[in-house]
């Protein structure tokens, strides 16, 4: 399991744990799951998936924004910021 | 005692100054109860890009890459001043500009001409350091409603084309926080060149020491990575520099503004509010003193009128 925030301007979308997120970055689509590097990358357009504690499906729309992945004591922490 | 029409002029005066004041609280309330929302909402995101910046900051310098966004020996010094366009807003500006003041104070004043810049937004800033005896280099005016982020593009991209070209070398701005509707606070922060230690703080001043949004901080601190943390880059650090420090640059600027917003109008609808109270006590006291002149006139005149009729009955 992995902590996942998503932040925008109007507010905090998403917060809660998630068991992967699918996101269309600069480089190409990359899924996070628990455990990943610590990562910092941008956001293309496109949508963001987040499978969530339940295996339930999340989509978000993303016109530009970044994604952070930090790991702390086994931990993973994801934050998203979009605008 | 004064004359009637004086004072019914003077009632007239004030009770139609109330009613001005009363209109303008009411239109500042519904403004702050929007600006504070906004504020509040775009909260999480402000701590969250900084928080990011601060980490990336860390990770960075320790690889010594982009040392001019962090480090520069300080030739010109940039000031970012955000007032109010309009005034009756209390104290709002006057603090501002006091703390302005102790900065220019503590500066070097043999060079101070050379080595201050002014960049202000709201007319009251942009006349106040035009009369301390400076021109400021660029003046924005209209940020005072709910600011929207497009607006702010124009004032981050100046402020950053300018430290890029060195222009400047180091950006400070003053502006109002917004702690609650009855109380705000004027900060200096430091905006250029990223600070990590400086951003730490920032946050820290942002978040309520106590109510809804306190317990905020601890949800921060479990989160915050202490050492430096070992980023990939994708595509590259190259990249994300010049993606994600522009854009923070502008978030931060614009989360500024919204708690100054927020600020001038929290602080207006008090000040109306006061005038508005003062306005009340005013017209009771002088409607008070007016009974008083009329009941003394019509006393006399009816002792005038029983003097008069006692002389002609006894003349009969």
């Amino acid at each position: 399991m992995m902590n996942v925030k998503i932040d925008s301007l109007r507010g905090i979308l998403f917060e809660s744990t998630a068991e992967s997120l699918t996101a269309e970055t600069k480089a190409g689509e990359i899924t996070v799951l628990p455990g990943h590097r610590s990562l910092i990358t941008s956001l293309k357009p496109g949508i963001l998936k987040i499978i969530d504690s339940n295996s339930e499906e999340k989509f978000f729309e993303v016109k530009s924004g970044f994604l952070e992945v930090k790991k702390i004591k086994e931990k993973t922490f994801l934050t998203i910021l979009i605008d | 005692m004064a004359s009637l029409n004086y004072l019914k002029k003077r009632i007239n005066g004030v009770k139609s100054i109330n009613q001005i004041t009363s209109a303008m609280e009411l239109v500042a309330a519904t403004k702050m109860r929007k600006a504070q929302e906004v504020a509040l909402a775009s909260r999480f995101y402000a701590f969250d890009a900084l928080e990011i910046l601060g980490n990336l900051i860390n990770s960075l310098s320790s690889a010594g890459n982009h040392k001019h966004l962090f480090e520069r020996r300080v030739k010109k010094t940039a000031v970012l001043l955000v007032t109010s366009d309009k005034g009756l807003v209390g104290s709002f500006n006057g603090s501002v500009l006091k703390r302005l003041d102790k900065f220019i104070k503590s500066n070097d004043s043999a060079d101070i001409g050379n080595s201050l810049i002014f960049i202000t937004v709201g007319q009251k800033g942009t006349d106040y350091v035009k009369k301390i005896g400076f021109e400021p280099v660029k003046s924005f005016s209209n940020y005072s409603d709910v600011v929207a982020l497009e607006k702010i593009i124009e004032l981050s991209d100046f402020l950053e084309k300018g430290y890029r070209r060195n222009e400047w070398d180091r950006i400070i701005s003053f502006s109002t926080n917004f702690t609650s509707a009855l109380s705000q606070e004027v900060v200096e922060r430091q905006i250029l060149p990223f600070d990590t230690e400086k951003i730490r703080k920032t946050i820290e001043d942002v978040i309520p020491k106590t109510g809804r949004y306190s317990e905020l901080r601890k949800n921060m601190e479990e989160r915050r990575a202490e050492e430096p943390l070992d980023y990939i880059m994708e595509p590259n650090a190259e990249e994300i520099i010049e993606d994600f420090l522009p854009h923070l640059l502008k978030i931060e600027i614009y989360h500024l503004m919204l708690e100054a917003n927020a600020s001038e109008h929290s602080s207006r609808r008090m000040t109306m509010k006061n005038a508005s109270d003062n306005a009340e006590d005013l017209t009771n006291e002088l409607t008070l003193e007016y009974n008083k002149s009329r009941q003394e006139m019509i006393t006399r005149e009816l002792g005038e009128l029983t003097g008069t009729v006692a002389a002609i009955t006894q003349n009969i």
